[in-house]
């Protein structure tokens, strides 16, 4: 069935080439190009088809058990990459059978039980080759290196399946010409579709980010390593904090911390939770002991779920608020609470440094295998260290002060394997979840214990809403290190973040803003209880906007004139020449009165001329047919109308 | 609301997969894919390339449909269809091109003639049976295959699409289509649709041309035994089988006085000349020849009931003496009655009665014994064709044995494994899968033994 020789080895070839898989693809492209040379052919059964489809399976079940085994989320890339190798049998058992097909029945499980067939139409072969060639072309894709050939590459092969059977002089020119344009339209679809891809990947992003990720989960947190164009994040404010006294610096609000890093994703490996009593009135919570120098603060945050995770300083020892009915403490040291949904106002008592953490764990000083040898290489660049972990603490920070940039944008076009291996050694220039992730796992390789902790970083005073906001993009990720006997905050994010963010911000920042803002004060008086009367200075001032705007819009429309007559619908027998007869006819006698039908006025003037006026109504059935039929007049009775009706009576 | 949505999904996926495969040639429904699929697996460009794959095949794709825009020539098309055609058997009728325009030629085309689309309603999908598909739980679940066999049913017939070199200006091309008819009844044409593909083969400008027409398909003929069992007219001497008068016989039997109203052609001039007062002619009545086809529908639709009807359809179309009337009798919404012959009516009406019967509700063949029994004393012979056989039937056998004329009953039902239908309860069992071997076993026997034999009378 094979029309078109060579294809299948070509596509093999370059699947070969592209995921450097040759000693697979070279074999599998003689076997599957040599029948024209081999004059004997396989008399296979159906049954037999059905027992190579079944190998494939098979082989195919394996596969995904591999590559989902191996990795969760690229494991299905690793499938596409070995699909020309497991779908070979099908195709050799295509090229060498005498059928020059596939059964339906081999392919489709519940074929077998129609004896093939579904439909009485459908032919009962299937040829595989053109399905073939584009499951080789699309797992070439997956080990491509090269770009530019790469799609060159991939448009020969689509074209050398359109080649016509049979040539001739005239159809090789324009043929060859739309070739030539096709070529040029797919160079431009492919930044277009880069484009849209970008754009994609940020609306997903976004959508995480709003409806995933604004709800931590304490057990993993995904991170956007690896993923490629501009991070965007939303303007959106998240969190409110009042504080007795003006912000020095940053306050770090944190979520949760996690201990093991695995494709792109920061784990817990335990979920155990530990409930914390209230003492007191019943509505205050004791985290840890008070250090000396305590601070407070009054934070405000969305509750959504229940348990929801809330962030705190990270020296926060005590926690109060009336709203909160229950508070346990992940083993990641996130604190969640049962609240009700809407936002929730709860006042934290803090130190400078952590405090009531855990102890290290054998976790806070795994590294992945797949980034060892990066590590030590890095290591080796950072030159001789010294001794005491507070010191090899500060040559880190400054190793990455020194060497490394922020940057929100990710250029390039993969694959590679490892980003973080690439941020490290190649591009030194990444957002903070690569700072933070790269800095724990380098103090790991170092020794020292260190954990991935996730929350805010507040340093924005708003004044319309009189007290500091964190919005969605301030969200932070750093490092909780354990030196001399305590955990230490270690940001290795160079201090230029806050700034790159602040300068992506959107132009509309000032109107999110206000309705956020009036969106939090609406949630307050409702959740006061207050009811109709309070909230009717909020109500007042939108309703009287809107009766003045409607108000005005009617003026516009009176001042508008008369309105325009609706569009003609096109009539069915518009076009009918019964109409001009009937025009000369009521020139000549007199027109049809008032609600009179047309048989009607031709049987009143049939005294006139009865005769004309009797073959006139032969017309009328015609000309009603023309118009009510749905099955029309046929060309001939459409011939004479137009005919009868142009030539009587003049 | 699940049954609504399910079945807004089958109509809308089956029109979807109509317009993919006219709008798309073989090789752009590859190329499509390829697109698609691509587009699918190279949304993470950080692990594949297969975007550029992706774009290769939509700069294909995008350049074919540029084609589109083209501006093609007006076609008239016409179809010369056969009388009728038979469910099963493939049948050739002419499609004729015409390129109406005076300047531009058509380019080379793949014809489709459809019939045309009737999608099923929701109540004819939930009764739709199909006791020898074994679709699997998945299939069962989605519907959509059976959806798909059943929208094929009701359109009636697979045309095979044909390809056509291009007309120049003004030429007309007759290509020659094949039907394979799968029901009986009226199967309704569309539009003639013409798929014009681009240079690069990839889409089709789509024409569309032709008046919808309709072709009447007859369920299958066999061979059938004869009826020849005395069917003369009754109440006179002789034999009349070629008359040409229908009414009074040519010949009269008594002489009585003249009343008013007499034609004066049948005064008897000798006898009014002997008496004295006008005395005419008195004549006897002639009956025709009527045999009746009682054909019970009352029965759920299956293989039974398509035999019967064949059997009908076999006799209507089959040699039977030209003086002889047929009384075509089967149930519908109510009891339809159709004669031919001897000026009656035509065989065509009652082909197309026959092969557009519907199923009965079972309960309606008390109805349809009362209809046929009333009407039975102006007939002179029965061939009656039961799909079933049960006590009810063999009531009705009894009761038109009773009336003493020559019939011959056909049962195209197995009957029951433990009560088979068998030759011996006075029927000529006749079994679906195998009429033809049944109906010559039949046609020989009673060829061999005597006339008066061979009717169960």
């Amino acid at each position: 069935m094979n029309e078109r020789p060579l294809i299948l080895a070509a596509a093999l070839l370059l699947w070969g080439w592209q995921s450097g898989h040759f000693y697979v693809a070279v074999p599998l492209a003689v076997v599957l190009e040599a029948p024209p040379f081999v004059r004997r052919r396989l008399e296979l059964r159906e049954a037999d088809f059905q027992r190579i489809a079944d190998v494939t399976s098979v082989l195919f079940l394996a596969l995904v058990f591999i590559g989902f085994s191996d990795d969760a989320v690229g494991g299905i890339y690793r499938i596409l990459e070995w699909m020309p190798a497991v779908l070979a049998p099908l195709l050799i058992a295509q090229r060498y059978s005498t059928d020059g097909g596939i059964p339906l029945s081999a392919l489709f499980a519940s074929f077998r039980r129609t004896g093939g067939t579904v439909l009485e139409h459908v032919p009962r072969l299937a040829d595989l080759t053109r399905p073939y060639v584009i499951v080789c072309l699309i797992a070439a894709s997956v080990g491509s290196k090269a770009s530019e050939a790469f799609l060159l590459a991939a448009f020969t092969l689509l074209v050398a399946m359109l080649v016509p059977p049979r040539w001739s002089r005239r159809s090789l020119l324009p043929w060859a010409l739309c070739v030539l344009m096709a070529l040029g339209a797919g160079l431009a679809t492919r930044s277009a579709l880069y484009q849209l891809q970008e754009r994609v990947e940020l609306w997903v992003m976004r959508w995480m980010q709003d409806s995933i990720a604004a709800s931590v989960s304490p057990n993993q947190a995904f991170t956007a390593i690896g993923m490629l164009g501009r991070l965007k994040f939303s303007d959106r404010v998240r969190l409110r904090i009042r504080t007795e006294t003006e912000l020095t610096g940053p306050l770090l609000l944190r979520e949760s911390t996690y201990e093991e890093f695995r494709h792109g994703t920061w784990r817990n490996t335990d979920s155990s939770m530990l409930a914390i009593d209230p003492y007191g009135d019943g509505h205050r919570w004791r985290l840890a002991d008070a250090p000396a120098n305590a601070s407070r603060a009054v934070l405000t945050a969305p509750v959504k779920n229940d348990p929801e995770v809330i962030p705190v300083p990270q020296g926060a020892y005590g926690l109060a608020s009336r709203d909160i009915l229950g508070l346990q403490r992940h083993y990641g040291g996130a604190l969640l609470v049962d609240a009700r949904p809407g936002y929730l106002s709860y006042e934290v008592e803090f130190g400078a440094e952590p405090r009531g953490e855990p102890e290290p764990r054998p976790g806070d000083l795994a590294v992945p295998e797949a980034y060892r040898s990066t590590l030590t290489r890095v290591r080796s660049e950072l030159g001789s260290l010294p001794a005491d972990d507070g010191g090899r603490l500060k040559a880190i920070e400054g190793y990455f002060q020194r060497n490394y940039s922020y940057s929100l944008v990710q250029r390039g076009r993969g694959p590679w394997t490892q980003p973080l291996n690439e941020f490290l050694l190649h591009r030194r220039s990444g957002h903070c979840e690569y700072f933070a992730t790269a800095t724990a796992l380098l103090l790991r390789e170092l020794g020292i214990p260190a954990r991935y902790a996730v929350g805010y970083s507040v340093s924005e005073y708003s004044p319309l809403e009189g007290s500091y906001v964190a919005r969605q993009r301030d969200a932070h990720a750093w490092v909780l290190a354990y030196v001399d006997g305590a955990w230490r905050v270690v940001d290795t994010t160079p201090a230029t973040w806050r700034a790159e963010e602040d300068a992506a911000s959107g132009p509309l920042l000032a109107i999110t803003d206000l309705k956020a803002w009036l969106g939090y004060r609406w949630s307050k008086v409702r959740a006061s209880g207050a009811g109709l009367r309070a909230a009717l200075p909020w109500m007042l001032p939108p309703l009287i906007a809107l009766l003045l705007w409607r108000l005005r819009r009617t003026r516009r429309i009176g001042a508008r004139g008369p309105a325009s007559p609706p569009a003609s619908i096109p009539t069915r027998g518009a076009d009918s020449e019964f109409y001009a007869l009937v025009d000369r006819l009521s020139r000549r006698h007199a027109p049809p009165r008032e609600g009179e039908t047309l048989r009607a006025w031709l049987h009143r003037l049939s005294s006139a001329d009865r005769a004309e006026i009797g073959r006139l109504a032969v017309l009328l059935d015609l000309h009603n047919r023309h118009r009510f039929d749905p099955r029309g007049l046929s060309p001939s009775e459409r011939a004479r109308l137009r005919h009868a009706a142009n030539v009587s009576p003049r | 609301m699940w049954r609504a949505a399910q079945m807004l999904v089958l109509r809308w996926g089956a029109h979807m997969g109509r317009a993919l495969r006219l709008r798309f040639t073989p090789s752009g429904r590859a190329v499509l894919a390829a697109a698609i699929v691509a587009t699918a697996f190279g949304i993470d460009i950080a692990r594949t390339r297969a975007l550029q794959v992706a774009a290769a095949a939509t700069g294909l794709l995008l350049v074919s449909a540029i084609f589109l825009l083209r501006r093609r020539p007006r076609i008239a098309c016409s179809r010369e269809l056969p009388r009728y055609g038979t469910v099963g058997v493939p049948l050739a009728y002419t499609l004729r091109i015409t390129n109406l325009s005076t300047s531009r030629s058509l380019a080379e085309f793949e014809l489709v003639d459809e019939l045309a689309a009737s999608w099923p309603t929701r109540e004819e999908y939930a009764r739709f049976v199909e006791p020898d598909r074994l679709d699997g739980p998945l299939e069962r679940w989605l519907g959509f295959r059976r959806w798909l066999r059943l929208a094929l049913t009701r359109r009636g017939g697979i045309i095979p699409a044909r390809h056509a070199h291009a007309l120049p200006p003004g030429a007309a091309a007759s290509l020659e289509m094949a039907l394979q008819p799968l029901r009986r009844g009226y199967l309704h044409f569309g539009h003639a649709c013409l798929c014009m593909p681009d240079p690069l083969g990839l889409i089709n400008a789509l024409q569309s041309g032709g008046a919808p027409d309709r072709l009447l398909i007859l369920p299958r003929r066999y061979a059938v035994p004869r009826l020849d069992a005395g069917m003369s007219r009754r109440h006179q001497a002789g034999r009349l089988p070629r008359a040409s008068n229908v009414g009074d016989s040519q010949e009269f039997l008594a002489l009585r006085e003249y009343t008013r109203g007499d034609p004066l052609r049948h005064i008897h001039w000798r006898s009014w000349a002997r008496t004295g007062a006008p005395i005419v002619k008195q004549f006897e009545n002639e009956y025709l020849s009527r045999l009746a086809l009682i054909l019970d529908t009352c029965t759920p639709p299956g293989l039974p009931l398509e035999a019967a009807l064949s059997i009908g359809a076999s006799y209507l179309t089959g040699d039977h003496p030209a003086d002889m009337v047929i009384d075509l009798m089967l149930m519908g919404p109510r009891l339809f009655e159709s004669s031919s012959g001897r000026g009656l009516g035509t065989v065509d009406a009652q082909l197309a009665l026959l092969a557009c019967a519907e199923p009965a509700p079972p309960g309606e063949f008390h109805r349809f014994t009362r209809g046929v029994l009333a009407v039975l004393p102006r007939i002179s012979a029965a061939i009656i064709v039961l799909p079933q056989w049960d006590e009810s039937r063999r009531a009705f056998l009894r009761a038109l044995r009773a009336r003493g004329m020559p019939l011959q009953c056909f049962v195209t039902s197995h009957g029951t494994p433990s009560a088979p239908v068998t030759d011996a309860e006075g029927v000529l069992a006749v079994r679906p899968e195998s009429m033809a071997e049944d109906l010559a076993r039949h046609r020989a026997r009673m060829s061999s033994v005597a006339p008066a034999m061979a009717v169960h009378a």
